[in-house]
C-alpha cells in the first residue's frame, strides 16, 4: 500500500469522525436551559419546570453519549428544548401577572391617595371657612359692643336694631344733621365698618303723629337718607346700606305725652347679619 | 369480484383504524393539543408555530407505531406533549402581557416592587 493509498483512506475517514459531531439539537437544548437558568424569573417563578428541563437535558446527553448522533438523541434534545423554553416562558407569564397585579394595587393606591388629597383640601377649606366666620362673628360682637354705648341697641328678630334720637340728629323739622349729631353718628360709622363685612344695614326714618302723614312720610325719608349719606361718607360700603322713611306708622311710645313723641321721633339702624 | 375486493380492502382499513394502537403518552399528547386548540393557540402568533409542531408529531407518532417503531413512537408522542405545552404556556404569556398592558395606565409607569 503505497502512502498515496493511506492519504486518500485518511482523507475518507477524517470527514466521517468529522460528520460524528454535535447535533444541532443537542446544541439548541443546552443553549435553551443555559438561557433558562441564567433568567432570574424562571429561576423565582418556574424552579420546578426549570429543574424539568435540567434532567430531560441530562437524559439527552445521556443518549447522545451512548447512541451518539442518533434520531432518538435528537428527539429527547429536540424535548429538553421544549422544555427549557417552557420554564422560560411560564417565568415570564408569572412576570406578566405580577405586574398587571401591582399596577392595579398602584393605582388603587393612586385613587386613594387623590381622594386623600382632596378630603384634606376640603377640610381645610372648611377650617378656613369656619376661622372667617368666627372672626367676624367677634367684630359684629365688638362692633355692637362699642354701639350699645353711644346709643340704645336691642337684639330682634329682624337683627340688631340702634336707635338714635330724633332730637340729637335732627331740629325741628328739618332733615339736615346738627352739628351736634356729627361726632356720635361718626362713631356709629365706624362700629358699622368695623363690625361683621357681611352685615347688612337699613336706616329707618320714624317721626311722631303731629303734622300731616305724607308729610312725616317725607321727613322721615329724608331724615334716614341723611343719615344714610352721613354714614356712607364716613367708611360704610354704599351697596351694604339702604334707608327708608316709615313716617308715624310705627311708634314706639304713645304720642299724647310730650315725652312719648320724642321717643317716637327716632332713626334706627337695622343690623342685618349675613344669611348663612 | 371487484365489489368484494373494495369491500375487503375497505373492512381492512377499518379494521386497522380501530386497532392503531394509541399507547398512553400518544393519548396524553392528542388531549394537549386539543387543549392548546381550544384555548385559541392558532390565533396567537407566538403559539401557531408550536401547535403545528405538536400536531405534526402526533401525526408523526401514529406512523411510528403503525410501523411499530414503538421506542421512537414514544419518543415523537413526547415531543407533541412538549410542544402542546409550550403552545398553551404562549397563550396564557400572552394572555397575562395584555391584561399588564391595560392595567398599566399609558404613560405611567409602575413602580417596580
Amino acid at each position: 500500500m503505497s502512502h498515496h493509498r493511506l492519504i486518500v483512506l485518511a482523507a475518507l475517514i477524517v470527514p466521517t469522525a468529522c460528520a460524528h459531531r454535535i447535533p444541532e439539537e443537542l446544541r439548541e437544548a443546552r443553549a435553551s436551559y443555559k438561557q433558562a437558568a441564567a433568567d432570574p424569573a424562571t429561576r423565582k417563578e418556574t424552579p420546578a419546570e426549570l429543574d424539568e428541563a435540567r434532567r430531560s437535558l441530562t437524559r439527552a446527553e445521556r443518549s447522545y453519549v451512548v447512541e451518539g448522533d442518533s434520531p432518538k438523541t435528537r428527539d429527547r434534545a429536540y424535548i429538553a428544548t421544549r422544555k427549557a423554553e417552557l420554564a422560560l416562558v411560564m417565568g415570564r407569564t408569572a412576570d406578566h401577572v405580577e405586574a398587571a397585579r401591582n399596577a392595579e394595587l398602584w393605582q388603587a393606591r393612586e385613587a386613594l391617595a387623590a381622594e386623600q388629597a382632596e378630603n384634606a383640601a376640603n377640610a381645610s377649606q372648611l377650617a378656613t371657612e369656619q376661622e372667617l366666620r368666627a372672626e367676624a362673628e367677634q367684630r359684629a360682637a365688638l362692633a355692637i359692643t362699642a354701639l350699645a354705648e353711644i346709643a340704645a341697641v336691642r337684639s330682634e328678630p329682624r337683627g340688631t336694631v340702634v336707635t338714635l334720637s330724633g332730637s340729637v340728629l335732627f331740629a325741628s323739622g328739618k332733615s339736615e344733621l346738627l352739628p351736634s349729631a356729627t361726632s356720635r353718628l361718626t362713631q356709629v360709622a365706624e362700629a358699622l365698618a368695623a363690625g361683621d363685612p357681611g352685615a347688612h344695614f337699613i336706616v329707618e326714618g320714624y317721626t311722631d303723629s303731629k303734622g300731616r302723614a305724607e308729610l312725616n312720610q317725607q321727613l322721615s325719608e329724608a331724615r334716614a337718607q341723611a343719615v344714610r349719606d352721613f354714614l356712607v361718607e364716613h367708611g360704610v360700603a354704599a351697596d351694604r346700606i339702604e334707608a327708608r322713611g316709615l313716617g308715624e306708622t310705627q311708634p314706639v311710645a304713645s304720642n299724647t305725652t310730650a315725652e312719648g313723641r320724642a321717643n317716637n321721633r327716632r332713626v334706627e339702624i337695622v343690623i342685618q347679619p349675613p344669611s348663612p | 369480484m371487484r365489489a368484494t375486493f373494495f369491500s375487503l380492502v375497505f373492512v381492512m382499513f377499518a379494521a386497522g383504524c380501530a386497532t392503531a394502537p394509541e399507547s398512553q403518552e400518544l393519548a396524553a399528547s392528542i388531549a394537549s393539543v386539543n387543549t392548546a386548540e381550544k384555548l385559541g393557540a392558532s390565533q396567537v402568533p407566538e403559539a401557531a408555530q408550536a401547535l403545528e409542531s405538536a400536531k405534526h408529531e402526533v401525526a408523526w407518532a401514529r406512523a411510528l407505531i403503525v410501523n411499530r417503531k414503538h421506542g421512537r413512537a414514544q419518543l415523537m408522542a413526547e415531543r407533541a406533549e412538549s410542544d402542546a405545552a409550550l403552545a398553551i404556556a404562549l397563550v396564557r404569556e400572552h394572555e397575562a402581557r395584555r391584561a399588564a398592558k391595560q392595567a398599566t395606565p399609558p404613560g405611567a409607569a409602575a413602580p417596580t416592587h
